[in-house]
């Protein structure tokens, strides 16, 4: 807790709109306040009321943010739940986060702020400025495609279920996954890095594509 | 467009157009007279005059707010000016504030000396539109600095603080935040202001004509008034120092620091204290800035609309991709 005090101290020293507040849960600090999007041309578009809450276990956490003037449409659209958590990134992405540690005012400035930055983007422009992942499972299914090159959903099960059972299979003989000849120069260091999700987030990412299989499956049949 | 761009418009011209400053950068030596300056006529019509005043004044306290057509004279406070030319005197509160550039000297090795008024002239006007801006009086100017009141006799003293704070706050914005950053990409390093502010009760201040003849000014005598120029030396750049009776005026004080030793001693055990005033705070709290996604203020009050174009905002937002899974 002491490095979470120190660090939401530092937060409130420069952004002035901010104050710790107090919640019922004894197991989180919280800062409510306002965040301003302002361009690089020093240009003011909107203001948000917004709550961030923080766990105990911080760095090694993901901050929530929930935002409270009910400017962002309650709609999946815009990535927002009824109550106003807001969604702001891949799930996987904030995970390898959380494992290296955050500094809160780095996730400030690098994911909260961009979130509010790229809803006025996509008033204005109709999109967001990078697009967007698509809702729940076809999201997990795009990830997998864009950022680990991973499109053949048999592979992936296999590649999950491999990073799930923690086995350690020869490096330098035939990849039982995929038939290459060296397991280490080809599906070990994907297993490595998907193992980095936990197994938790893998259990889910499994289903995902355990469904994807067996619907192709039946469409071949 | 913050309020404060017609005048940093007309100084960036200068800076840009100075031949001076051409020959540096080539090692050239030159006197000033050998330059053709004609065009600072031209650039000194284009700072900003009561037009501009007007028209940030009216966005901030609205339409019917009525024009004003002159500014009052110099050392000659309208509440008070009865008093010219006579022996009479006035006890009445003030709030009296010093507030200067420094290290603006160092202009002088870089362009020639009507480029060098020019920008002292455009951080004057700028000045002096704060402080009216905010309702207060301009009582003198000397160099790039001023002596101004807030307060007289149609204003509370509570109101007459937060318009000295306002004020004092939005030229220490301007030259910390626009000017600086055009004159530090210029060369010109380590130019900031400092100000000081007191406010003197109706038995601390006696206002009275000073000088001989045509050759005065109706002043005010009073511990706090000197005791403003003593503050403004103590603040650090771009600071703004304030007294004990500054504060009372306010309900909060989380914008205050005090300073480690008192500004005066009264000798008679009690002792007269001083503190730092985070201006930007104040501004941003009070909604006359926003910051951005480092924190940086921004002045918004009386900023006129102009458009918006995404292409500013996707650089921000490009690290954003999001996805639905709540």
């Amino acid at each position: 807790m002491a490095l979470l005090k120190r660090d939401l101290a530092k937060f409130l020293e420069i952004y002035h709109k901010f104050e710790n507040i107090t919640l019922e849960k004894h197991d989180c600090e919280a800062l409510y306040g306002e965040i301003a999007v302002v361009d690089k041309k020093k240009q003011h578009w909107k203001n948000y009321k917004v709550l961030i809450t923080v766990h105990a276990s911080y760095p090694h956490t993901i901050p929530s943010v929930y935002e409270m003037s009910d400017i962002i449409e309650r709609d999946w659209d815009y990535h927002i739940s009824k109550q106003g958590a807001c969604c702001l990134d891949i799930t996987h992405d904030l995970i390898l986060k959380r494992n290296t540690g955050i500094n809160l005012i780095e996730f400030y400035r690098e994911v909260i702020y961009p979130f509010f930055a790229n809803h006025q983007y996509k008033i204005a422009e109709g999109d967001y400025v990078n697009g967007e992942y698509k809702h729940f499972g076809e999201g997990i299914v795009q990830y997998y495609e864009t950022k680990l090159g991973l499109k053949e959903p048999l592979l992936i099960v296999k590649l999950i279920t491999e990073a799930l059972e923690n086995r350690k299979l020869e490096a330098n003989k035939e990849c039982p996954l995929c038939g290459n000849s060296k397991h280490k120069k080809c599906c070990r260091p994907i297993i490595n890095k998907l193992r980095l999700y936990g197994k938790n987030q893998l259990k889910i990412d499994l289903t995902v594509f355990e469904k994807l299989l067996s619907k192709k499956n039946a469409i071949k049949v | 467009m913050n309020i404060f761009n017609p005048y940093l418009d007309v100084i960036k011209k200068a800076v840009d157009k100075d031949p001076k400053r051409m020959n540096k950068l080539f090692s050239l030596h030159q006197e000033d007279s050998d330059f053709d300056l004609s065009y600072i006529k031209g650039l000194r019509a284009e700072l900003p005059g009561l037009e501009s005043l007007n028209e940030s004044t009216r966005l901030i306290k609205g339409l019917g707010t009525p024009t004003i057509t002159n500014l009052p004279s110099l050392g000659n406070h309208p509440d008070f000016s009865y008093l010219r030319g006579t022996t009479n005197t006035e006890k009445h509160w003030i709030i009296s504030g010093f507030v200067d550039v420094r290290k603006s000297t160092q202009l002088n090795n870089r362009f020639t000396l009507q480029t060098v008024a020019l920008i002292t002239e455009g951080i004057v006007k700028a000045s002096i539109f704060a402080v009216n801006l905010c309702g207060g009086y301009v009582h003198r100017i000397q160099g790039d600095g001023l002596m101004v009141y807030f307060g007289g006799k149609n204003i509370e003293k509570k109101q007459a603080t937060k318009d000295a704070l306002k004020a004092f706050a939005l030229i220490s914005y301007f030259v910390k935040n626009d000017l600086k950053e055009y004159f530090e990409a210029n060369g010109i390093k380590d130019v900031f202001t400092r100000a000081g502010l007191d406010l003197g009760h109706d038995n601390q201040v006696l206002w009275m004509y000073s000088g001989l003849g045509e050759a005065g000014e109706v002043t005010t005598s009073s511990l706090h008034t000197s005791l403003a120029p003593k503050m403004q030396a103590t603040a650090l750049s771009n600071g703004i120092v304030v007294g004990q009776h500054i504060l009372n005026q306010l309900s909060n004080d989380k914008y205050f620091k005090q300073k480690s030793k008192p500004i005066w001693d009264y000798e008679d055990g009690r002792f007269y204290n001083h503190y730092d005033f985070d201006w930007e705070k104040y501004i941003t709290e009070n909604d006359f800035a926003v910051q951005d996604q480092n924190g940086n203020v921004i002045l918004t009050i009386g900023s006129s609309k102009t458009k918006l174009d995404p292409i500013n905002l996707a650089p921000i937002a490009a690290s954003n991709k999001p996805y639905f899974n709540c």
